[in-house]
This record gives C-alpha cells, structure tokens and sequence, in this order.
C-alpha cells in the first residue's frame, strides 16, 4: 500500500519536473541518455591553471589548513617518529592496510573511541594539490578510523599526489567503475566556528592531522 | 514569537543588543575571510562560470539526472523515496526509523530537514534526534529554529551558549569562560550519541547523478560520523541538488567553501555511494535518499528557475546589509537573506513572505558574490512586480495613478512640484531645514530634511539660458 503511493509521489513529481522541460516523456533509456548527455564531455578545469610543483603545492595547501607535514622519509622511520610523539599510555591503532604491514610499530593497541589522547595510522589513497587534501577510501580502512582517534595520522606517498579533484576521479574509475560506499577527502584537523564565529581547531573530528609523507615509486609521465 | 510582520520583528532585532553583538562578531568576519581566498585564487572569476554552467546543465536536463541516480542509488543497494511536501517527507523518515526500530537518532545539518520541520515529528513519534553539528546542538538546547544556513547559532553570544550549556549538561563546577571548554565539552557529550545512534540523517549539499551519490561537506566531522556509523543512513535532501558527474561536483565545490567561510574546501568533504558492500570494511546496512518537492517543481517551470541553482553558501547573507542588522530570525524563515527572500514565499506562498523581497535596497551585493551569478535583486523585483498585481491597497493603487497622471503631464508636474518646493523653502525660513514635516516622520525622526533653495532646476534652466524657451521649454525629458 505505502509503495503504491509512493510510486504515484515518484510519478507526479517526476512529471512535473518533466514539464518544466523540453520533453514530453520520460526515458526508457536511461543509460544510453545519460551516457549521450553527461559523459564524454571535455575537461573544463583544464582551463584553470597548472601547478608548476605539484607537491610543493599539495604542501602548501596542506599546511594552510592546520595539517602537520613530515618528511618525505621512508616508511620504516614512521615508528620512531611515533614514539617521540605519543604519550606513553595513549592507545595506537594502526589501519590493516598493505601499505602500513610488516613495520615494526611500537604498539597496535586497537581504537578506542573514548581515549583523549589515541592515535590512528592510516594510510591514504591519493593527495590533491589544490587543496592540500587527503583521499580515503571505504574499500582501504574503515571510515571510523579517520573520525574518531584524536590524533591521526596519514601516510601519504607524493607520487600518488595529483593536482585537481577531477584528475583523482578519472584515476579513482580505473580499474572498477563503480565507487566504493564512501569517499572521504579530508583537509586538515576537523574545526568549528560555531561558537562567536572564533575557529577552534578540534571539534567532533581529529584534533590533530599529521602527514607522513613517503617517496613512491620512480613516477611515470602521467 | 514569530508574528506575521517582518517589520516588527525586525524593530525587535534592532533593538536586541545580545542579538546586535552576536552579528557585530560575525559581521565582518566573513566577508574578510572570503576576499582573502579569492584574492588568493587568481581562477576565481572562471571557477563561478563553471560553477555556474554545472547548475544551468544539471536543470536543463533534470528528469535524465534524476532517474539515473536513482537507478543507480538502487543498483548499489540503496532506495530512493519521493516526497512531495513537507508532510510527505516526515511520514517517510518516520516509517524508515521505526522500521529500523530505532529510538535514538544522530543528525548533521540538513536545512530540508528544517524546512519540513523533522525533529518535532520525530519525537512526536517516540524517536529522539540528537542534533550534532555544534551550532544545530545548541539550538536544539535553545529551542530555537537556525538564523543562518551554515552558521546556525550565529545569533547566540558566547555567554548565552555557556548559560545553554550549564543548563543542560550536570557537570558540576568547570571553566566555560573560553570557547575551547565550549566546544569541548560539546564534543565530550556528542560523541556517546554518535556511537549508540540507530538511525543517522544528515542532508546532502550535491547529489551526483553518475553514481548515486551523495556528498557532504563539513568541517566538524559530525555529518561523517553521523553517516557511517549507525545501521541506517537517511538523506533528507531536494530533488534540485544533483549534478551530472563527479567532475561536475567538483566544480561546485571548488566555489562553495570559498565562498561560505573562505577555506579552499571543508575539512571534510565525503562522497557516500549506498549501503556498505562486501568490499567496504564499514559502514551503514541501508541507504536512503528522501528527495522533497514543495513546490520546486513548480519554480523549475517558472521564471524564478535560476533561484534553484543555488549551492546553499550563505555569502548573500553575509554580505547583506539588511542581514546584517536584522539576523536570520526577522525573516522567519529556514531560509533567511537575499536567498531566502526569494525561495521563501516561493516554496510557501504565504502572502507575508512578500516583505522579504521588499526588505531590500537592490544594493546588489548578493548577486556580486554569489558563486554561481544568481541574479538576486532581479528575481526580488519580480516578486515586488507579482506582489504589486495581487496585493496593493486601494489608497496605494490611487497614489500611484495619480503620481502617473502627473508624471505624464510636464506642465502640471512642473506646477506641482514648483508649488511644494516653494512651500518647503518658505516653511524651513533662515534656517534652511525642516526639523518636523507632516507625514514624513519616518525621515524627519532621525535627521531633518534639507529645504529646497528657491527655484526648481527647470525653471532655474529656462532663466540662465534665455532664448531656449521655445525649443527646449516644455520637453518631455
């Protein structure tokens, strides 16, 4: 009973909106349509300007927005790093990632959400040099694991740096075309300016974000 | 409290000095805060074109977009429900709660949300909404409706939120003189809430036809948490937010932080595609997208269409002159300022909505920041023009025929207006301005009215330029 209305909401409102435009019937092809319409279209940000060192950029960017920045260092230095840094008794989580196995970590304690003072070490996707933000995928770590540790930190190789959002979509697509559940791009430690519009740094997200940036492999001309 | 005239509640405002503080803080802030950015991008200018291009597209073409996301929100295992006014949208996220037997419900910031009214219905029904976008949360202690569309709680002081928060939360003797104490005390209490919530709801800021995908923009983390932690995930949003491709989205969200607080893009900026599937290590075991109507259909055929591209920034209102001194609550309405002036009585039809299109100098101010050039004052002025033909007085009608009468006879206008200008100048005497004037006590109250100087300028012209009478004596300018 309830889809039967439903289905007569979806129909009026989808013919409303059709009327409001130059057909007069919906599609029976949506695929095809949309495919004609919407895909094959030339990269308008190709018109905006090239970054002439994109990591340099990506850098910038990233410390504009409250992001801690580290190396380019090898991997295998990210535990020492962690230990002059992390209080004593303040919980580790390190995300289950290939990127971040067989390394030495001082302690992998699991995530506790309500500890004020634990870490999480994620590993991310890609960079976008426009921003100085982060790409994090649901198909890599859990999406809790960028939310709820106070301090986070990113390991991020500068080869996988890319200058706009729409070049990481077009590398994102290959090999599967379907997304995963949750894309995540994150800029900086989470902030509010709810309160006499004064920004505060540490609101329901991170307090902190570090970046740990890694050398990748030779790169490729793209 | 909200009383049908918006002069009044602007009066009020005025007179509000909490109220005159809070604004005073945010005034200039923002407006500072978005020139720095794009003064620091030399792409701006193009960036609003294609922003611009991206909204003009995704309209034209809507019904296309619209059912392709929808096939693939359900390919992905997600459903999409329709409603058509602000009843319709209730009834469907309280039968998905219940269905999810749900009692405790988190929720981002969603001004559909607001527009239908959600979480009154929510609790009417037995489910309590836990908001936790800082600014929602507090308004939720007030018991307030929002005053700005992404600064909520712009109109509370500093004072008034610790007053909230000692209130509400019985945590004994602590130090809340500072905003760090605020907001982390806020993020001590919300976070239980995040991790028990069944259901989540949070809105959407574009919907991606491409693969039915939501995104969300914030800078708290709260709409993150609130999405992919619970077992349900409800998006409350209008069918006029989706936009063709993930490229498309970018170009949008490319202007729309530089433009809401002048930051090269939210902290957090999530593009959720469906339920969790075997191949995501977390997330929601259902996804639901609520699209609302509520007339939009109805502005998508109408000459007001382009008030429907826009991205929900709240530059218009920040840089507001009438906004800035009245708030968002003298409009009585989720949508306050030059945006909200236009797609209010749009969305309500209520006759008193037609104040806020009047409540404008046509400064122009909002069109000039708006990220993707909506013509703002012209739609106002097209909503005076409508206003005009169903409304005016009787006494109003007969003032302006016969101000057009007169404006269509030179030679009696010229009578006219000779004779009052002779009359002020011999009222204001030696002192050359008129302290009192009948009927124009609105200017008079605060600043007298300077007196005419003698002659009116076409009788002045005709006498410094003789010989021109006959030819330029009686020309209709």
């Amino acid at each position: 009973m309830a889809t039967l209305e439903g289905d007569k909401r979806r129909a009026r409102i989808l013919g409303a909106v059709l009327a409001a435009g130059s057909r007069d019937r919906l599609s029976t092809d949506i695929a095809a349509d949309f495919q004609r319409l919407a895909v094959c279209r030339p990269p308008a940000e190709a018109r905006l300007r090239t970054f002439d060192d994109t990591v340099k950029h990506f850098c910038q960017q990233a410390g504009a927005s409250s992001a801690e920045l580290v190396g380019p260092a090898e991997i295998g230095e990210l535990p020492a790093w962690l230990a002059s840094r992390v209080d004593a008794g303040a919980s580790i989580a390190v995300s289950p990632q290939p990127e971040l196995a067989g390394i030495a970590w001082p302690r992998d304690t699991g995530l506790d959400y309500r500890q004020r003072q634990g870490w999480a070490v994620v590993a991310a996707r890609a960079g976008i040099a426009e921003t100085g933000s982060l790409c994090f995928s649901s198909r890599e770590q859990a999406s809790d694991r960028l939310f709820l540790a106070e301090n986070l930190v990113a390991v991020l190789d500068t080869s996988t740096i890319v200058a706009r959002q729409e070049d990481l979509w077009r590398r994102l697509r290959r090999p599967q075309p379907d997304m995963p559940r949750a894309v995540h791009l994150v800029t900086g430690p989470s902030r509010t300016a709810d309160v006499e519009q004064t920004l505060q740094v540490g609101a329901h997200g991170p307090r902190r974000l570090i970046i740990f940036l890694t050398h990748g492999p030779a790169r490729t001309e793209a | 409290m909200a009383e049908s005239d918006f002069l009044l509640r602007a009066r009020d405002a005025l007179a509000d000095t909490s109220l005159q503080a809070a604004l005073g803080k945010a005034g200039e802030g923002f407006i500072d805060k978005r020139l720095a950015a794009i003064d620091a991008e030399p792409d701006f200018e193009l960036m609003r074109d294609q922003a611009r291009e991206v909204r003009q597209r995704s309209l034209k073409d809507l019904d296309i977009y619209l059912l392709h996301f929808e096939q693939q929100v359900i390919a992905a295992g997600g459903r999409v429900h329709w409603a058509e006014n602000p009843e319709d949208m209730r009834r469907i996220v309280i039968d998905l709660c219940l269905d999810a037997d749900a009692r405790h419900v988190t929720k981002g910031k969603s001004m559909v949300g607001e527009e239908v009214h959600l979480n009154p219905a929510l609790e009417a029904a037995g489910i309590t909404p836990w908001e936790t976008d800082l600014g929602e949360y507090i308004l939720q202690l007030a018991q307030e409706p929002p005053s700005h569309i992404v600064a909520p709680a712009l109109h509370k002081t500093r004072g008034q939120i610790e007053n909230l928060f000692r209130d509400a939360h019985a945590l004994g003797e602590r130090d809340l003189s500072v905003v760090k104490s605020i907001v982390d005390e806020a993020r001590a209490v919300i976070r239980e809430r995040f991790l028990s919530a069944d259901v989540g709801i949070t809105g959407a800021n574009l919907l991606i036809a491409e693969t039915g995908t939501a995104v969300l923009a914030t800078n708290e983390g709260n709409g993150d948490l609130t999405a992919c932690l619970p077992r349900t995930h409800i998006i409350t949003t209008s069918f006029d937010r989706v936009v063709p491709t993930w490229e498309d989205a970018s170009k949008i969200i490319r202007v729309l932080a530089r433009s809401a607080t002048g930051q090269p893009i939210t902290t957090y900026t999530s593009f959720f595609s469906g339920p969790a599937s075997t191949v995501d290590k977390d997330g929601p075991e259902a996804f639901h997208v609520v699209l609302l109507d509520n007339s939009r259909s109805a502005v998508l055929a109408s000459e007001y269409r382009e008030i429907l591209h826009c991205i929900r920034c709240g530059a218009c209102m920040n840089h507001c002159p009438v906004y800035q001194s009245v708030g968002g609550h003298s409009y009585n309405s989720v949508y306050p300022g030059p945006m909200g002036a236009v797609l209010s009585p749009l969305l309500r039809g209520a006759p008193q909505d037609y104040d806020l299109a009047n409540a404008s100098t046509f400064c122009g101010r909002c069109e000039a920041v708006c990220p993707v050039r909506i013509p703002l004052p012209d739609l106002m002025r097209r909503l005076r023009n409508r206003e005009s033909r169903e409304f005016t007085s009787p006494r109003k009608r007969l003032a302006l025929a016969a101000f057009t009468a007169l404006s269509l006879r030179p030679a009696w206008y010229r009578r006219v207006t000779t004779t009052a200008v002779c009359m002020l100048a011999w009222l204001a005497g030696a002192r050359g301005r008129l302290r009192r004037l009948p009927l124009m006590d609105g200017w008079t109250r605060f600043r007298d009215l300077p007196a005419p100087q003698g002659r009116s300028f076409q009788s002045r012209w005709r006498k410094s330029r003789p010989g021109n009478d006959t030819r330029h004596g009686d020309g209709n300018t």
